[in-house]
């Protein structure tokens, strides 16, 4: 399962509690976060996981405010089978990039991972196959 | 100001490094791959740009559009871990790139906790502040070990020249002999 996040409804709710102060006097009353990566986010930008947890904490809302849903039939999960579901490790991914990220390349690198892991599975069964 | 890391972490990463180049049978001031490293450790190192299959628009946006947004990826697929490497960086980049994601893996980082993160089909790795900064200062020392550093300065090698025996930036060489205080060591003529 995924979950997309309506980033049209985060960078409304931020820049309305923003209001008429200045980029940097909010992002040091979050903490963690610069003037422009806030700015990046007012735009429509995907923060990284560690600049949305302090912006839903800034705004009071639970991290799953900005969830529009869950796809159950896309995606690794969806693909592999709940065997896997529980082998947080397997699913696991590590990205360095930038703090905040516009859509198109975040939707690529997620696209970019799920055909890794396609792939990887699609070996394995090869060569349990040839064990056979 | 960085995260302060935990007392004894820069000497052991000093020494985790010199130990990886015992390990493939360096010597300890000899430049050291990274990609070797990965090999000794059976961690796949993926050029997108060789990637067949991969589709143009995934090509297109990661290695053209928006290639200087994002440097590497670690999967771990069946358990193993496998990282995409940005190739269209600088060599020196993508050497430290490599080093920075062979010390999480070394330093053993694990993630407290999976949190789906918006925009990805699954969850991605919280590395914290400390272990950022961990996997900084280790993946340095991978990179420039202070026995290359030396060894480099009894030479009367410039930054420049460093940079180009060791393939890394002019940055990561200058924050080294800093950190390490290497400059300070008396040379003879």
């Amino acid at each position: 399962m995924s979950h997309e996040v309506n980033t049209t409804k985060l960078a409304a709710m931020v820049r309305a509690k923003r209001g008429d102060r200045g980029l940097r006097a909010v992002a040091t009353d979050i903490g963690g976060v610069s003037a422009s990566t806030l700015s990046r986010v007012e735009a429509g930008h995907i923060p990284d996981l560690d600049t949305y947890l302090r912006l839903c904490r800034w705004l009071g809302v639970s991290p799953e405010e900005f969830w529009v849903g869950q796809r159950g039939d896309e995606g690794v999960l969806g693909n592999l089978g709940e065997v896997h579901a529980s082998k947080a490790d397997f699913l696991a991914a590590h990205l360095r990039a930038d703090q905040t990220l516009p859509s198109e390349t975040a939707a690529a690198l997620g696209q970019l991972i799920q055909l890794a892991y396609q792939q990887a599975e699609m070996l394995k069964q090869q060569a349990q196959l040839i064990r056979e | 100001m960085g995260t302060a890391l935990r007392h004894g972490f820069k000497s052991w990463a000093e020494k985790k490094a010199l130990e990886q180049r015992t390990l493939l049978g360096l010597r300890p001031e000899a430049p050291m791959p990274a990609e070797r490293l990965a090999a000794h450790y059976g961690i796949s190192i993926i050029d997108p740009r060789r990637w067949v299959g991969l589709p143009e628009s995934i090509a297109d946006q990661l290695l053209v559009k928006e290639s200087h947004r994002w440097s590497a990826l670690t999967l771990f697929p069946g358990g193993a871990p496998m990282i995409v490497l940005n190739t269209t960086h600088s060599p020196a980049r993508q050497e430290s790139n490599l080093c920075h994601e062979l010390a999480h893996l070394l330093c053993g980082h694990k993630v407290e906790q999976m949190v789906p993160v918006p925009g990805f089909p699954i969850p991605l790795r919280d590395y914290n502040a400390i272990h950022e900064e961990e996997a900084k200062w280790l993946g340095a020392c991978l990179h420039l070990p202070k026995p290359a550093l030396l060894w480099a300065h009894f030479r009367w090698m410039d930054v420049a020249s460093t940079c180009v025996h060791f393939n890394a930036s002019t940055e990561l060489v200058t924050w080294r002999i800093r950190a390490t205080g290497v400059a300070r060591v008396p040379r003879r003529r």
